[in-house]
């Protein structure tokens, strides 16, 4: 295909018309001029069995040889009325007898009949130079009334110029009307390649007039033949996808923008109402306690900020181990013992079997959904999480907590970045809205997946999928 | 104990000096590369506190320079904090990493952690006031009364205990006593502080535990 590199399908497409065009016009060329050829050779050929019989009708009236040699007019005549004709009678000893121009000699078997008219099988082509050709007929004839007298060998030749001229202007005709018609077929072709082809240019159009600010533009399927259809098509599903990941940034980049303007709006007007005024000392100390929470806060901003855009870049190695999920998940439990009692709600966890994960990474996940789960778990109810294998060989760990159904709407988005369901809660100091997108990130360095529904029984149901591993 | 700081940064350098003076360290301060690895090779100091970033001569040349010579603890101190660049650091035989931002507490508890290393006796029982804690029969005691613990509230007040008069950052006691290396937006350190203190200081009069608003929790007999 390297023929091909950088030829545009326009021309492609024009040079195959024309390459099918020629090849099926020389093909009926050649064939019309064979046949040609064939009928002038036939008639020809008749004409020269014609004249052969003519001349056995005359020898048959001749006693023998001397009576030929003493009046061979007759004989030429015979030539001479037909253009091109050569003709050589030999007496049976191979002498000549009358000769009217040259003519090969040919060899004929005793055996041939000397009466029963040749077939057009006798006849023979005859090469006089390159491009002359002739016809040779050779056959025996009887002297003498009813065949009494000897045998002589009659050659008949007949080169035929006339038919040579037919067939040369008939080829060149032939070969104009070829080229002709490649060129006529080449045009015609460009012309269907560059019609046919215009929808393709209508795509790479509309594709190229597409900018980040009318990513709602899509390409018009319902005009284009069905092959580009589905190009458009496939094309606009990728607009689709950008579309909504660039509409997701720039959601995140304004959720960013508002989440930072509350601790650093906290930051100055608290500073500055605490300015206006001398106070006391424990006053100040207060407001610095203050402000540094609130700088906590951005720091662990920044923190899962970096951290994201670290996952979103694969610049974080796993350092994998295999982990007891038994002992990670009592791990955890432990680590949320006295935040699970003080809030009087309980926290199950069972787990079975080992998983091949980065335990930083994985802890991080699992509790910041903890995290998540309580603060939606009314009092008295339990968070279940469950690990255990799965049939395929991969892993799998399900938080469960009562609460309240998630809109579907909501659903998707809950693993965006500072997305939050619930709106009245955004701002609010207690979440700081990246950690289901931070477990979303740990999933995917694992190869995994978190999927979020609204289970039986009112459950919220959060689900970790981890692929088998081959270690 | 004599602490070199190495810092470009006015503000940082300024506070770091401060911060350290107050807590009880003779602090001199470099304010670029060459001036610290001048300062390093010349004078004697108990720990270096050195930036990545510097103007003249980078850290790790600083680090190079002085680890020809010197034994001295380095602690880096850098606004990069990617695995490569601590990897780096370690490598280059620096002792601690710490990235920006970090809390003052966590530097201080670092450093003091740097300074003890190699000559700290874990001794069996720790004693603050009235409080005993006894590490191998997992007992403690105060003023003769036996209290009961959770595995996690005693490993939590053993730490508070060994690192007495220290404060201790919400970060650093969940990596020691959870071993959850990262910050976490909840309160679970707040909330188990709290338990802990209704168990060991709420019965008596004198309270051990203190909380340093904006810093993290001290253990001390406070007068």
């Amino acid at each position: 295909m390297t023929l091909w590199r950088g030829t545009s399908l326009t021309q492609r497409l024009t040079l195959l018309f024309a390459g099918v065009t020629a090849l099926v016009f020389a093909a009926t060329g050649f064939y019309l001029y064979q046949a040609l050829a064939r009928q002038l050779e036939i008639r020809n050929d008749v004409e020269l069995i014609g004249k052969m019989q003519q001349l056995r009708h005359l020898l048959s009236e001749v006693p023998d040889v001397a009576a030929i040699r003493a009046d061979p007019h007759r004989f030429y005549d015979v030539a001479i009325g037909t253009e091109g004709l050569r003709l050589r009678i030999l007496g049976e000893g191979g002498r000549v007898v009358v000769a009217v121009g040259e003519v090969p000699d040919v060899f004929l078997r005793a055996a041939v009949s000397a009466t029963a008219a040749p077939t057009a099988d006798a006849i023979h082509d005859w090469r006089m130079s390159d491009e002359e050709h002739g016809r040779l007929l050779a056959a025996w004839a009887r002297l003498g009334v009813n065949g009494a007298g000897h045998r002589v060998r009659v050659v008949l030749a007949r080169e035929s110029p006339e038919r040579m001229t037919l067939l040369r202007s008939y080829r060149t005709k032939l070969l104009i009307a070829l080229g002709a018609g490649v060129a006529a077929m080449a045009l015609l072709g460009f012309a269907v390649a560059r019609r046919g082809l215009a929808p393709l240019g209508r795509v790479t159009a509309a594709a190229g007039s597409i900018t980040p600010s009318q990513l709602d533009q899509r390409l018009d399927i319902a005009k284009a033949p069905a092959e580009i259809a589905d190009l458009a098509r496939a094309f606009n599903h990728m607009l689709d996808r950008l579309q909504d990941g660039y509409e997701r940034l720039s959601q995140f980049s304004a959720d960013l923008a508002h989440d930072l303007r509350t601790p650093i709006s906290n930051l100055m007007v608290e500073s500055q109402v605490i300015l206006a005024h001398p106070r006391s000392v424990e006053e100040y100390q207060a407001l610095l306690a203050s402000n540094i929470e609130e700088f906590e806060r951005l720091a662990r901003m920044a923190e899962s900020m970096l951290f994201l855009a670290r996952a979103d870049n694969a610049q974080i190695a796993l350092r994998r181990e295999h982990l007891d999920m038994g002992r990670e998940l009592r791990r955890i439990a432990e680590y949320f013992e006295g935040m699970i009692d003080e809030e009087g709600i309980v926290l199950e966890v069972s787990a079975a079997g080992t998983l091949n994960a980065d335990p930083v990474l994985l802890n991080r996940a699992l509790s910041n959904l903890i995290a998540n789960a309580m603060r939606y778990t009314p009092r008295g109810a339990t968070i279940r999480v469950t690990a255990q294998s799965r049939p395929n060989g991969g892993y799998g760990i399900e938080v469960a907590n009562p609460g309240p159904a998630i809109a579907p709407e909501h659903l998707s988005r809950l693993f965006d970045r500072f997305y939050r369901a619930d709106s009245a809660r955004a701002g609010s100091g207690a979440a700081s809205g990246l950690g289901l997108a931070i477990v979303k990130a740990v999933m995917v360095l694992h190869g995994g997946a978190v999927h979020v529904e609204n289970g039986k029984n009112g459950e919220t149901l959060f689900t970790l999928t981890f692929p088998a591993t081959g270690s | 104990m004599k602490i070199l700081v190495v810092e470009d940064e006015p503000k940082t350098g300024k506070y770091l000096r401060k911060g350290l003076t107050e807590s009880g360290f003779a602090v001199d301060l470099a304010r670029t590369g060459t001036e610290g690895e001048l300062l390093a090779l010349s004078g004697e100091y108990d720990l270096i506190v050195l930036d990545v970033m510097l103007p003249g001569m980078d850290g790790w040349q600083v680090l190079r320079s002085i680890r020809k010579s010197k034994p001295v603890p380095v602690l880096f101190l850098s606004a990069r904090d990617t695995v490569e660049d601590r990897v780096r650091g370690l490598e280059l035989g620096a002792d601690d990493y710490l990235s920006k931002p970090f809390a003052f507490a966590e530097l201080l508890a670092r450093i003091r952690s740097l300074l003890r290393r190699g000559t700290r006796q874990a001794p069996e029982t720790l004693c603050v006031a009235d409080l005993e804690l006894d590490r191998l029969k997992r007992r403690v005691n105060r003023g003769g009364q036996r209290i009961d613990l959770t595995a996690k509230e005693f490993l939590l007040l053993q730490l508070l205990m060994e690192r007495v008069g220290e404060v201790l950052s919400r970060s650093l006691i969940a990596s020691q006593v959870w071993d959850m290396n990262f910050d976490s937006d909840t309160n679970v350190v707040d909330v188990a502080i709290r338990r802990l203190r209704a168990k060991v200081d709420d019965p008596y009069p004198s309270k051990l535990i203190h909380t340093l608003r904006g810093m993290g929790y001290v253990l001390e007999a406070r007068p």
